[in-house]
């Protein structure tokens, strides 16, 4: 029984991830070919041993080879890492006073400020997202508020550049970090600052030497939960951002639906869960010490 | 030698004048006014809600005076931070770092003095003997016992020298053996560093033990300011007697008094009886007569020589090993206390229940009081 219950989670690891992720890999080591599906070699298990063998022996790391080759797709990885790297400091900046305020805002109003983080998740996110267009654009509202007030006489260009993905990366993923950081805000004992004001700390200096570094479980949460999907991201940047802004998940993307190269798009999803593994495998690792703190 | 509260040319350390603190519309505090000398270890004792938390936290710099002075060393506090107070605090909850180790708990605010890195880490380590947590220095406050995190706090408290340091229930989070240990371990820190200590406790036992004065307060207000015999023996209310240990209370009409010693008419019983005045009564005024069970003899036959005496019959008695504590019900329905240490080993024919018996106090141990 008790064996039973350890399996469940391991078959749900199973048939969710490492099945799929087994398909992407098996495909990512086949080639190209105007067929349906569109690659080649085909696994036809009721043909035998023999025919299982012959599979397993035209599988290569071609597409690996390739993706090492053109600079493209390490420009690619690379760049979404700096995206998604200055995009997680950009949304920290915003979010952790918003969750300060939010954690010191009086305890009846609370509920409603946790209300209004979540409230855009009401609306379906394309939707919001296409609605930055409409902000950000030439003709838009930002421009022509900006034009309106005399602070500018000719219209930002922000719509389809680098500057207009990491405006909608830090709307849109705003949420994610405001929640940990203000759960582990909330929970701060608010007799730490005054044993540290009572030490001699000034007010901000109390905010540096206590706040801040019991924070640090809520920022790391929060920065991950950024950080890790937005390597990946796709609609953002090609809703928002220009022809020159190079994201893998637009590049995943074009592969696939574009050139029909599965192969080399499995290639590229393959190598992007590895780069993906390290932040993971960090955000388990802070998890598991906060466990242990609390416990 | 004189104590420094009995000295008229002392300066206190701690002057609070007047002081009144307002919530909203809740008076915390009305009007208290209190003179703390220096190396007193001074409590303030009371039920939850009378005040004395908010009187701490006024002189820690952490709640400004609605109205009043609060001077510490000469200085009028007002508008001064608690950051830039001689003063320093040990929470309730203790308010450890627990992302810091014991001995950066410690060194926290001596890192925001002007000393030097090798004369932090020695002021460590000589608080850290003082506490006796040597061996856990490296220790997170999470690895710690109830007991070890009350030194750290007590010797983060003390690390940075303090003139005066606050004390927010002490003990409060400690079990009841470990608590009467830490009163004597609390009591020889503050003689060895010599600093003077106001402890807020509800603890009334706790407050005798360890403090040279009480203010025993409620309400907002201070009732008595005292040495633990004074406030034991000579309450000046009812209200303070009764807080401080179980008491008999008679009620009654003074009807002689010449300040020195009263006697009253005892209501229920229509006999006199003998006592102290503890405040100033007049003839024919109503008043109350407080006795400690302790000083109540019982006896078999008429104490004739006694004159505060009653009869009654003995309704229950509680054994409680050293003591046992008496329950006579007098002819009135009442039931008087009385307590007595067992010197021998009670043998069973003695007193019974149902026994007829005298209750007697000496005159001194009377206390009259308004009512």
């Amino acid at each position: 029984m008790r064996r039973l219950l350890i399996a469940i989670p391991y078959l749900w690891l199973l048939a969710l991830f490492l099945v799929p992720f087994g398909i992407v890999l098996k495909i990512a080591l086949s080639d190209a070919a105007l067929a349906i599906p569109p690659y080649t070699p085909t696994l036809a298990l009721d043909e035998g041993w023999q025919s299982v063998r012959e599979f397993l022996s035209q599988l290569d790391l071609e597409n690996f080879v390739f993706l090492g080759e053109d600079a493209l797709y390490w420009k690619a990885y690379w760049s979404s890492i700096q995206i998604a790297f200055v995009s997680t400091v950009l949304t920290l900046l915003v979010g952790y006073p918003m969750a300060y305020a939010m954690a010191r805002a009086p305890r009846r109003w609370q509920p409603a400020l946790i209300m209004l983080v979540i409230l855009p998740f009401w609306t379906s996110f394309l939707i919001r997202v296409y609605a930055w267009i409409g902000i950000l654009s030439n003709e838009g509202y930002l421009n022509q508020a900006l034009l309106a007030i005399g602070l500018i006489d000719q219209p930002l260009a922000l719509l389809n550049t680098n500057v207009a993905v990491h405006i909608g990366i830090v709307y849109t993923y705003l949420p994610f970090l405001v929640l940990p950081i203000y759960a582990t805000l909330e929970r701060l004992d608010e007799s730490l600052l005054d044993a540290a004001r009572d030490l001699g700390c000034s007010r901000t200096r109390a905010f540096w030497s206590v706040t801040l570094p019991l924070s640090r479980p809520g920022i790391i949460a929060g920065c991950l939960l950024v950080f890790i999907p937005v390597i990946g991201e796709f609609v953002i940047p090609s809703v928002l951002g220009g022809s020159d802004t190079l994201m893998i998940g637009k590049v995943l993307w074009n592969e696939f639906f574009a050139n029909r190269d599965w192969p080399v798009a499995s290639a590229v999803a393959v190598v992007l869960l590895f780069i993906l593994i390290i932040p993971i495998m960090l955000f388990q690792h802070s998890a598991m010490d906060k466990r242990e703190v609390t416990a | 030698m004189t104590s420094p509260w009995e000295d008229s040319n002392a300066t206190p350390l701690i002057r609070i004048d007047k002081v009144t603190k307002r919530f909203g519309g809740v008076t915390a505090l009305d009007g208290v006014t209190l003179d703390i000398y220096p190396g007193e270890f001074f409590a303030l004792l009371g039920p939850s809600g009378c005040g004395k938390t908010t009187l701490l936290r006024l002189l820690g710099g952490f709640e400004e005076a609605t109205g009043g002075h609060v001077h510490i060393d000469g200085r009028d506090m007002a508008g001064v931070p608690p950051n830039e107070r001689a003063v320093n605090m040990m929470f309730q909850s203790y308010a450890l770092f627990p992302h810091l180790t014991v001995a950066g708990n410690i060194a926290f605010g001596l890192k925001r003095s002007a000393l030097t890195k090798s004369a932090i880490a020695a002021r460590v380590d000589e608080m850290l003997r003082l506490v006796q947590l040597e061996d856990l220095a490296k220790r997170k406050p999470h690895q710690l016992s109830g007991g070890q995190r009350q030194r750290v706090a007590l010797a983060r408290a003390l690390a940075k020298a303090p003139k005066l340091l606050l004390l927010d229930e002490p003990l409060g989070a400690l079990d009841k053996k470990l608590r009467q240990q830490t009163q004597f371990e609390l009591m020889n820190i503050q003689a060895k560093t010599n600093t003077t200590f106001v402890i807020v406790t509800h603890d009334k036992d706790e407050a005798m033990t360890m403090a040279s004065r009480i203010a025993v307060m409620d309400n907002g207000r201070i009732l008595q300011v005292d040495t633990p015999e004074r406030i034991y023996q000579s309450p000046k209310s009812i209200a303070v007697a009764s807080f401080i240990g179980d008491t008999n209370i008679l009620e009654g009409i003074c009807n002689w008094s010449d300040g020195e010693s009263a006697t009253f008419d005892w209501t229920s019983q229509s006999r006199d009886m003998t006592g102290i005045p503890g405040n100033a009564l007049a003839v024919g005024e109503r008043c109350r007569c407080v006795v400690r069970p302790e000083q109540v003899v019982i006896t078999f036959d008429e104490p004739t020589d006694m004159p505060n005496r009653v009869q009654g019959i003995v309704e229950d008695i509680a054994y409680l090993g050293n003591v046992s504590t008496y329950h006579v019900r007098l002819n009135d329905g009442s039931v008087f206390t009385s307590q007595s240490m067992n010197r021998q080993p009670l043998s069973p024919d003695a007193l019974g229940v149902n026994r007829s018996v005298w209750l007697s106090w000496p005159e001194s141990a009377a206390r009259i009081l308004r009512p």
